[in-house]
């Protein structure tokens, strides 16, 4: 006798297929008993094939569960159409969808089969972008929704300079968005700013006791720490002559590097270290928790700027980011009418993400000109303009689907 | 009739000694061909309802010594056209087999 179904939920993400492709009633009674058959298919196919077993079974489970609840839904409006007096009533009733829909999803079927190559492109491109898109959010998410670690935040916005004539805007706290003179014009013209810094990401190679290190830098004016309200854990932050580009080069260790780099001995500072073929005096380390925007930085080195960075001349060499704090009244708004009062140039915050919908549509374009003949033979048989364009949608509708299940599990 | 699909017929031998559920056709038909046929949780949905729609099987109660883990998964059996086919199925491969072995194809056994 057969053992009895644990009650095991499957996974989210199995559920979320059930949810989206079956009707309502049909899953509640089915759902249990699926997600168990589906979790045996799983264990099975990972105890014979492994890992990539794993992977096959949910490609394949998913696929297989779309495809019964599409069966479930023509079941259902098969029996609402028998409810509705038996017979079709006309070509657009009730009873006469399931039938063409079930014909459509095989005729879509077939096509994609038989054009594999466009199928496997279009597929991957969904895959792809899709996998992308979930990576991108994930990080937007932790780079802009979710707060950054700093005291008020909120406060905190990000200044880029940007060309509407010379296509998109590249904006976002790693793409370059300032030059040097902007930032002393702002310095001096802007009054809704509590403090203004700018900083560069770089890559360093460190001269430690054992060889040479690749890391990454942060070249920070030292107005930062006073901006993003950092406290040393140990020896000091920058002073306002650090800053100046031809002070005697200072740095910083993040908590991670001082630990890794040199087990956290508090003789660190006050010694020099070369970064670069420069020596550093190390002057401090931050605490343990601190984090701007990314988490691989382990040295913080002063910026300055020589004289002729600052020059007009180099009004559009957008090397540094630039952020501010605003004061505790003032609005974005009233930065950006300030900032277009010194330089007419506008100023954006978030970058945009949109590519999918685009690559794909254009993809879809190419293969329907190479179908005209398909659509010609179904045409003189018979078939109607409104057919063959649901016959389209419905092929469109499928890859999509099957793109969008491909790419959440590739993101998972 | 027409011929039955592969995993029709799986179902069917699988649902001819007893009477079971989903998940023990599954396990069923993998345990008796070594593995080599593995049944989908969907596709066994449909098979089920289409099997059911031709009365080639019929929903069963429960054995007397299942315990349920919570849920209630439907039982299916074998009905007498379920046999019946199966048995054509059967007898149709035997054929095929015969065949086979006539044209020393198939060698032993």
């Amino acid at each position: 006798v057969s053992k009895a179904p644990s009650v095991r939920r499957a996974p989210l993400l199995y559920r979320l297929v059930l949810w989206l492709a079956w009707p309502a009633r049909e899953r509640r009674a089915q759902s249990a008993e699926l997600e168990q058959m589906f979790l045996h298919c799983v264990a099975e196919s990972r105890r014979r094939r492994g890992w990539p077993g794993v992977v096959l079974a949910w490609l394949r489970g998913m696929a297989d569960a779309m495809g019964a609840g599409i069966f479930a839904w023509a079941e259902l409006f098969a029996a609402r159409g028998r409810m509705n007096g038996g017979r079709s009533m006309g070509r657009l009733s009730l009873s006469g969808i399931p039938r063409e829909l079930v014909s459509d999803v095989r005729l879509a079927a077939r096509a994609l089969v038989r054009d594999r190559l466009f199928t496997a492109t279009a597929l991957l491109t969904l895959l792809v972008c899709l996998a992308a898109n979930a990576a991108i959010f994930s990080i937007v998410r932790s780079v802009l929704l979710k707060p950054l670690p700093i005291p008020e935040a909120d406060r905190i916005v990000l200044l880029s300079n940007i060309y509407p004539r010379s296509g998109p805007p590249r904006t976002g706290p790693g793409a370059s968005g300032t030059s040097a003179p902007d930032y002393f014009d702002r310095l001096e013209g802007m009054t809704v700013f509590e403090e203004q810094a700018t900083y560069q990401r770089l890559s360093a190679s460190v001269e430690l006791a054992d060889g040479v290190e690749r890391t990454v830098a942060l070249r920070a004016t030292p107005s930062f720490f006073a901006l993003v309200r950092a406290r040393p854990l140990r020896g000091t932050l920058f002073r306002e002559q650090d800053g100046e580009f031809d002070a005697a080069p200072r740095a910083i260790l993040s908590y991670g590097y001082w630990q890794r780099a040199f087990g956290g001995e508090e003789a660190v500072i006050g010694r020099d270290v070369r970064i670069n073929g420069v020596a550093f005096h190390v002057i401090g380390v931050l605490p343990r928790d601190f984090q701007f925007i990314w988490n691989d930085v382990d040295l913080w080195l002063p910026l300055g700027f020589a004289p002729a960075l600052r020059a007009d001349s180099r009004r559009h060499s957008n090397n540094w980011n630039m952020i501010a704090r605003l004061k505790p009244d003032a609005t974005v708004a009233q930065a950006q009418a300030e900032v277009d009062a010194i330089n007419a140039r506008p100023l954006e915050r978030f970058p945009q993400f949109r590519s999918i919908i685009i690559d794909s549509a254009n993809l879809l374009l190419v293969r329907s000109a190479g179908r005209v003949r398909e659509m010609a033979i179904r045409q003189t048989l018979g078939a109607g303009p409104l057919r063959l364009g649901r016959q389209l949608l419905t092929e469109t509708t499928f890859l999509t689907l099957l793109g969008g299940v491909l790419g959440i599990a590739a993101a998972w | 009739m027409r011929n039955l699909p592969e995993h029709w017929f799986h179902i069917l031998l699988a649902v001819a000694d007893q009477a079971r559920h989903g998940l023990g056709i599954i396990q069923e038909v993998s345990a008796s061909t070594n593995g080599e046929v593995q049944l989908w949780p969907g596709m066994l949905y449909v098979a089920l309802r289409r099997l059911a729609d031709g009365g080639l099987v019929a929903e069963a109660d429960p054995p007397a010594s299942f315990e349920s883990g919570g849920g209630r998964p439907r039982f299916y059996r074998i009905t007498a056209a379920g046999r019946k086919a199966s048995a054509a199925e059967a007898r149709r491969l035997a054929q095929l087999v015969a065949t086979a072995r006539a044209k020393r194809i198939l060698r032993g056994t």
